[in-house]
């Protein structure tokens, strides 16, 4: 099992009557090279439900055990050196460095975690490569379209093979038809480097793609778990 | 590291105007710094050599009794006798005599000092043959000839070449009186001065005094105490100009402090708009800091990354601000910085007498290098909450 997700509950704000649950007692299992979607409507708490396996924040009950280890019990020290070896993000907005290139964008993550330089050369070109833009590997982010930025971030996050894949409605800021390519992308890599990818999103149109749909409301995911 | 390099530097270039006016504020402060330490350093020293050279000396040796405890009063009956060789031999030492007097003219009389002076001497040493108005300056072996400030010469009302008489009592209780002939007028910028002193020779002084050869009042040097150590015996005492006119020192340590003091306000301005200007730079890019954080780029990373974009930034607006230092006070050292337009045109005066109002900057290697710490001290500090504050805010995800 990769990831144990047991009861896991966030809770935002002290008192009794402005508490908001935004993750209320989920319970998830994900294993190696699933391909899971997580639906609902803005709100609904995904983001919140993916910082939480990220270890971004702290759950307020429950447990994340990531390969058999608690996330919720790292110092913010380990759970930084967690994300940097086990998990690869692609957010809504790309969040490329715009004074980096393509190529040094996907190169960031690689240097702090690998020191052979053959290597590190070698496994971004072939990220940028499998993302489809090893052309533009010496173009900065404002150089490029929404779609092309997002591949970036994509070998970015894929560059390491790390074992999971976390994106947060990837595919908000780009037209239908870019999103298609980009679950389809998805979807190639999941089939062929066997990653897990566990991704949020609101728009219906895609689940078409994905193995796995999990629909989340209120906190609650209220489908697709088995 | 070489990444950590490439990853700072390429943030650094990102924005040049922010990255401009960052370089543009510390060198111009760098350059504020080093302009006003220089200033202060060259205009204390040069009006040191003036109050010192002028009149008073560096430093004087004189019988340990001969002034009173607060320098106000002098005893002439109080004299050094002085071994002519190690007189002659130490070019850099004058001997003085200086003799409370009347002085009477056709229109008035006053009470002065007359100080007997060894001609000679005081043309290498002093600047007191530099101030004569109408005139020559004295000779050794001219016979009571007597120089007079402007200021006398018109309340007494003579000019050059007029006889005046002049009163006191010599060594021997007998009163002395005798004739003396202006051969100069001095002119100490319309100062105290010109009232209080008139020069003549040391064997027309003796003479007046009924002073016994090689005996003098004062052995003073222009340069330091040490040429006067070896006259020093016991009877006799060396004090420095600080000691001897106390009122100017302190208008001088008082100038001195305040300008340190303003350098300390700049330093302290500066730094808080340092501080601002890196913590806007920084808060900007928040959401850059909290995407390196998500994807795992460790905290000491980051805070490092910014704090080589940082020194990279002071350490280059210090390499300007040193060259563009350099030569504006080299500027200010072949063109001096005349004060006068501070005073209304005014002359400055000082001990009762002008000082000169142009100051010629003098390079001073140890302002570059106290400027330098100053600044990469203070960028330092300044960037300790920005930098603390920027990656603690980025772990904040909502």
């Amino acid at each position: 099992m990769l990831l144990e997700i047991k009861n896991l509950c966030k809770t935002y704000g002290n008192q009794a009557e402005v508490q908001v649950k935004a993750v209320n007692n989920i319970s998830l299992d994900v294993t190696q090279g699933d391909f899971s979607a997580i639906i609902g409507p803005s709100g609904s708490g995904k983001t919140t439900f993916l910082n939480l396996i990220a270890g971004l924040l702290l759950p307020s009950c429950g447990e994340i055990l990531f390969q058999k280890k608690a996330i919720h019990l790292m110092s913010e020290k380990e759970r930084t050196s967690f994300r940097l070896n086990n998990i690869g993000f692609i957010f809504q907005n790309y969040q490329l460095f715009p004074m980096l290139t393509a190529y040094e964008n996907v190169e960031l993550p690689l240097q702090l975690k690998e020191k052979d330089q053959i290597k590190i050369k070698d496994r971004i070109e072939k990220a940028l490569e499998l993302v489809g833009i090893s052309s533009l590997a010496q173009r900065y982010p404002n150089q490029m379209s929404g779609g092309q930025q997002q591949r970036v971030s994509i070998a970015r996050a894929i560059a390491d093979a790390p074992s999971l894949i976390l994106a947060d409605e990837p595919t908000a800021n780009l037209d239908s038809h870019t999103a298609h390519e980009i679950i389809s992308l998805f979807k190639k890599l999941n089939k062929e480097l066997n990653l897990t990818f566990l991704f949020s999103t609101h728009d219906p149109r895609l689940i078409d793609q994905v193995d796995r749909v999990l629909t989340m409301s209120d906190g609650i995911i209220t489908g697709g778990i088995a | 590291m070489l990444f950590l390099l490439k990853y700072s530097l390429k943030n650094l270039l990102r924005s040049y105007a922010r990255s401009s006016i960052l370089c543009v504020g510390l060198s111009t402060s760098f350059i504020l710094i080093v302009w006003l330490l220089s200033f202060n350093y060259s205009a204390q020293k040069q009006m040191t050599q003036e109050v010192t050279q002028q009149f008073i000396g560096y430093a004087q040796l004189f019988h340990q009794e001969y002034y009173n405890q607060d320098y106000s009063e002098i005893n002439p009956y109080r004299v050094l006798k002085i071994d002519p060789t190690k007189y002659h031999e130490a070019s850099n030492v004058c001997g003085r005599l200086t003799i409370p007097t009347f002085i009477s003219g056709p229109q008035n009389m006053a009470g002065l000092l007359l100080i007997g002076l060894d001609p000679q001497k005081e043309l290498q040493n002093s600047s007191i043959h530099k101030m004569i108005a109408q005139g020559t300056f004295l000779n050794e072996d001219d016979a009571n000839n007597i120089i007079i400030g402007k200021r006398l010469s018109k309340k007494l009302g003579v000019q050059q070449g007029d006889e005046l008489v002049v009163l006191g009592q010599a060594l021997d209780g007998s009163i002395a009186n005798d004739l003396f002939t202006v051969s100069a007028i001095i002119d100490f910028g319309g100062g105290d001065l010109e009232e209080r002193v008139a020069f003549t020779n040391l064997a027309s002084g003796r003479n007046f005094l009924s002073m016994p050869a090689d005996t003098f009042h004062q052995l003073v040097s222009f340069q330091s105490t040490d040429s006067l150590l070896p006259f020093n015996e016991t009877q006799s005492k060396i004090d420095n100009w600080q000691q001897l006119l106390p009122d100017v020192a302190l208008s001088m340590r008082f100038t001195s402090s305040f300008c340190w003091l303003l350098s300390v306000v700049i330093v302290l301005i500066v730094g808080a708009g340092v501080a601002n200007a890196f913590f806007l730079s920084f808060a900007e890019r928040e959401d850059e800091i909290k995407s390196l954080n998500i994807i795992g780029i460790p905290s000491s990373w980051i805070t490092l990354s910014l704090g080589i974009e940082s020194l990279c930034l002071t350490l280059f607006s210090l390499f300007i601000g040193n060259i563009l230092a350099w030569l504006i006070v080299t500027y200010f050292s072949i063109h001096p910085l005349d004060m006068m337009f501070m005073t209304g045109g005014q002359p400055i005066l000082l001990g009762g007498m002008e000082i000169s109002s142009a100051v010629s900057f003098i390079h001073y290697p140890l302002f570059y290098l106290v400027a330098n710490i100053i600044i990469i001290s203070f960028t330092s500090l300044a960037m300790v909450y920005p930098i603390w504050s920027a990656v603690k805010r980025s772990k904040h995800v909502a």
